[in-house]
């Protein structure tokens, strides 16, 4: 009897430890596995580099090849393979809701600031993260973190065929390149 | 009769010396709990006030200057937003609803502000919370109104109220445009916002009681009564700023970079919660020196405390020799100094708590209403109670050097007092 119990109690524990660690492991991932294969965001920028490069910022046509980037990379597709997968990613953190000391919602980004000359990261590099229950206690602006949490592809209100990535993180921490 | 007992008539037989040293500790930790529950306060008050917004537009300007203005009604525009270049800036495809905002006008020291329905229904702050009626609607008419909960309250409002509003932002009874009044159909509830300070009324009411106004000044001669005003094309030509909410919040550099770059009228695209960030940083420094100071203060108090016990223990020498007499050993010397300082500043540190507390009760209201920030009376945070057991552990350290000495000079002494 108390042999059985014992084995009973030992298969549980085997079976279980894999499974939770299976479940729980979060896949460490970088911005380039948020572009899908076949994607090129520079293509769009090399075929405009000649018209950019040779023109002063302020011509109309500089502006209209600039627009035309942008407009590319407001709608940049997602992978839908990463839909529902706990993944673990680092960048730079963009306070979108916070009481001042602590981020409840933020943007998730790859690079330090914006560069005047150069249009805003694709969509799909840029990653909006809600804390939940855990908001996250901000050092200063712009503080490098890596975010763990389970991450999504949703639609977006008006335009349901253009889709962005949210990540409900578990942990925000400091990250240290 | 025990030790305690004894003690305790020890002190009371010094209480004049006791009563200040308490005091002083009292007031230092009331002023040091006060700076630290106004800033947190402040804080919170502040980045509570918008939420959900993706996106604050005006006239370019700073950022935080616009952040200031538009949404704490703090400082002024300095120029305005074309209703054509917001009317494009809302055709946006990610754009998913907009609030106008017109300011200007006030109505007996508070802000009037032209808006639209939107602004009822989109308005969020505190993370989750929307405007709510305490009573009555919001508005219909051109001359509808709905006033925040602290205009209600202070001027004695109620539905049905005919108000009239004044030109420019301080009202002293001139530059009305008293032939116009508006009626007030709507009270908000309270938000603890710059909302509850506010004047809600139309953009066609605002752009009807300017229509015969040119320059600041009404135009005599070529004055329109109320009634023929409502005929009249009430779009407005311009507006000062307007709140975005996007249909996807990853949008939001995009939608930021178009209106930065927008042709037609130099305009400045902000995201609220990052320039509230900068702003906090900014502040940060300031703040974290009023904690040092505070600190400092408190400090003072307990070294106060500390030489009141050096200073008394030449006197007291004859009354630890009769401790000892009594059989107490040098070590319960030791415990009964140390003893007394904690226990002094125990006391110092309930004193302290209740002089906050009163302090709060006495002064909430006028913060309330020359700052417009809402100081919760709660029981203190985990922060507060941090701050107070750093107090008391200081006060135990700093009552180790008049027991040391008390200890040593027992033993030295013994019985015998060589005075």
């Amino acid at each position: 009897m108390h042999r059985a119990l014992t084995l009973v109690l030992v298969a549980t524990i085997w079976v279980s430890i894999p499974v939770a660690l299976a479940q729980e492991r979060p896949q460490a991932i970088d911005w380039k596995h948020l572009i899908p294969k076949g994607y090129d965001p520079d293509e769009l920028v090399r075929k405009y580099q000649h018209e950019v490069s040779t023109m002063r910022d302020n011509d109309p046509r500089a502006e209209r090849a600039a627009e035309r980037l942008r407009r590319a990379w407001e709608n940049a597709p997602v992978v839908e393979s990463l839909n529902n997968k706990t993944v673990k990613l680092a960048g730079f953190l963009v306070t979108l809701e916070g009481d001042g000391r602590e981020v409840s919602e933020f943007l998730l980004v790859p690079y330090f600031g914006a560069c005047i000359h150069v249009p805003p990261p694709p969509s799909n590099q840029v990653v909006l993260v809600r804390t939940g229950s855990k908001p996250y206690k901000a050092n200063q602006m712009f503080d490098m973190v890596s975010v763990t949490g389970l991450l999504r592809t949703e639609r977006a209100h008006n335009d349901l065929a253009s889709a962005s990535y949210v990540i409900e993180a578990t942990r925000v921490e400091i990250h240290k390149p | 009769m025990s030790i305690l007992a004894l003690a305790v008539k020890s002190l009371l037989s010094r209480r004049t010396t006791a009563v200040l040293v308490i005091l002083s500790i009292g007031l230092s930790v009331a002023l040091l709990l006060g700076v630290e529950r106004l800033r947190t306060q402040a804080r919170a008050s502040f980045a509570n006030t918008i939420s959900g917004t993706d996106l604050v537009v005006g006239a370019r300007t700073g950022a935080t200057a616009l952040l200031l203005h538009s949404v704490f009604r703090i400082g002024y525009a300095t120029n305005n937003v074309s209703w054509t270049s917001y009317q494009e800036i809302a055709r946006h495809p990610r754009v998913r609803w907009t609030i106008p905002l017109s300011l200007g006008d006030s109505h007996r020291g508070f802000a009037v502000l032209g808006t639209s329905l939107d602004y009822f229904r989109h308005y969020r702050y505190a993370r989750t919370h929307g405007l709510e009626l305490a009573a009555g609607r919001v508005f219909d008419d051109v001359y509808d109104a709905v006033v925040g909960a602290d205009v209600a309250r202070e001027l004695g409002y109620h539905v049905g109220k005919s108000i009239v509003v004044a030109h420019g932002a301080v009202d002293a009874g001139l530059s009305l445009h008293d032939d116009k009044p508006f009626r007030v159909v709507g009270v908000l509830r309270k938000t603890g916002t710059p909302v509850d300070r506010t004047v809600h009324v139309t953009l066609a009411g605002l752009e009807a009681i300017h229509l015969d106004w040119q320059s600041g000044m009404r135009v005599p001669g070529a004055t329109v009564s109320a009634d023929e005003a409502r005929h009249h094309d009430l779009t407005p030509r311009s507006i000062t700023a307007f709140l975005i909410g996007l249909d996807s919040r990853t949008a939001v550099f995009h939608v930021q970079r178009f209106v930065n770059e927008y042709r037609r009228e130099p305009l400045l695209a902000i995201l609220p919660g990052v320039v509230l960030q900068e702003l906090w940083d900014a502040i940060g420094v300031a703040e974290q020196a009023l904690l040092a100071v505070s600190a400092l203060v408190a400090l003072v108090g307990l070294c106060g405390m500390v030489t009141a016990l050096l200073t008394g223990l030449n006197e007291r020498r004859r009354e630890m020799a009769i401790l000892r007499s009594v059989g107490a050993r040098p070590r319960h010397v030791l415990t009964l100094i140390v003893g007394e300082a904690t226990a002094l500043a125990t006391t110092g540190i309930a004193l302290g708590v209740a002089l906050l507390y009163l302090a709060l009760v006495v002064v909430r209201d006028v913060i309330q209403t020359r700052l417009g920030l809402s100081i919760e009376i709660g029981l203190p945070s985990r922060h507060e109670w941090l701050l107070l057991g750093a107090v008391l552990l200081a006060s135990f350290v700093a009552g180790l050097w008049p027991a040391m000495r008390a200890y040593r000079q027992s033993l030295a002494d013994g019985m015998m007092v060589h005075v």
